[in-house]
C-alpha cells in the first residue's frame, strides 16, 4: 500500500484556503492516496502570521482558528525531533526536519529550499506548488 | 472475534479485524479527514477581502515567515 506523504509549506496552505480548495483537498486525499503531514511548529507559525499580518488576513475569509482546525483535521500532526541546520534561514529548517523524519515530499515554492536539491543527505524531495496542483488535476 | 447486537458495527469490526495494520491506520486517517468536510464547506462559503495571485501569496507569506522570530 503506497501513500503519497506530503508536507505543505505554509504558503501552500494559504493558497489552498484563498482559492477555496478545501473540499477538493479532502477528495484528493482519497483519490491520490495522500497523507498530509504537519507539526505544531507550523500550526503556531500559521496562527502567528494569520493573526498579525494584515495582508494575510485579507487573503483568508475565516478565522485562523478554523483554518488551524482544518489543518489538524486533514493532516497528521507530528513532533519534529532532530534539527538539521542546512538552510540559511534557520526558521525554515523545521520543514526540512519534518519532511525528512516523515519520509515525505515537501511542497514549496520558497527558493530557500533550492539547496536541498543538491544534497545527498538528508535527501529531501521538493515539489513546486505548480507541479503539485498539476498532479492533483487542479 | 467481536460480536454485538448491531449488525453494522459487527461488519465494521469484521473489516477492521481482517485488515492489515497499515490499512487500519489509513482508514482511521480517512475517517478523521472526512469529519473535516463540514468545516471545509463552511470555509468555502466566505469570500476573502482581496484577491491575490499565487506568486503574491508566496511572496507575502515568505516575508511574513521571515519576520516571525523563533521563540
Amino acid at each position: 500500500m503506497v501513500e503519497n506523504k506530503l508536507v505543505l509549506d505554509t504558503h501552500v496552505w494559504v493558497s489552498i484556503f484563498h482559492k477555496h480548495r478545501e473540499e477538493d483537498l479532502i477528495d484528493a486525499i482519497s483519490f491520490k492516496r495522500l497523507l498530509l503531514i504537519s507539526c505544531h511548529e507550523q500550526l503556531k507559525e500559521f496562527n502567528h502570521i494569520a493573526t498579525s499580518k494584515e495582508q494575510v488576513r485579507k487573503m483568508l475569509s475565516s478565522t485562523p482558528e478554523n483554518y488551524l482546525q482544518f489543518i489538524s483535521g486533514v493532516a497528521e500532526i507530528k513532533h519534529t525531533q532532530k534539527r538539521f541546520s542546512l538552510l540559511h534561514d534557520y526558521k525554515d529548517n523545521y520543514l526540512v526536519d519534518l519532511t525528512w523524519q516523515s519520509k515525505s515530499v515537501l511542497v514549496s515554492d520558497d527558493v530557500g529550499f533550492a539547496p536541498l536539491k543538491k544534497l545527498k543527505q538528508p535527501k529531501v524531495e521538493v515539489l513546486s506548488k505548480k507541479e503539485f496542483y498539476k498532479w492533483l488535476g487542479w | 472475534m467481536f460480536n454485538t447486537n448491531n449488525p453494522v458495527a459487527n461488519e465494521i469490526y469484521e473489516v477492521v479485524e481482517s485488515s492489515t495494520r497499515a490499512e487500519q491506520k489509513r482508514m482511521l486517517y480517512l475517517l478523521k479527514v472526512e469529519k473535516t468536510r463540514t468545516l471545509a464547506r463552511k470555509l468555502q462559503k466566505g469570500k476573502p477581502a482581496e484577491k491575490f495571485s499565487d506568486e503574491m501569496i508566496t511572496d507575502i507569506i515568505h516575508a511574513a515567515r521571515k519576520a516571525y522570530g523563533r521563540k
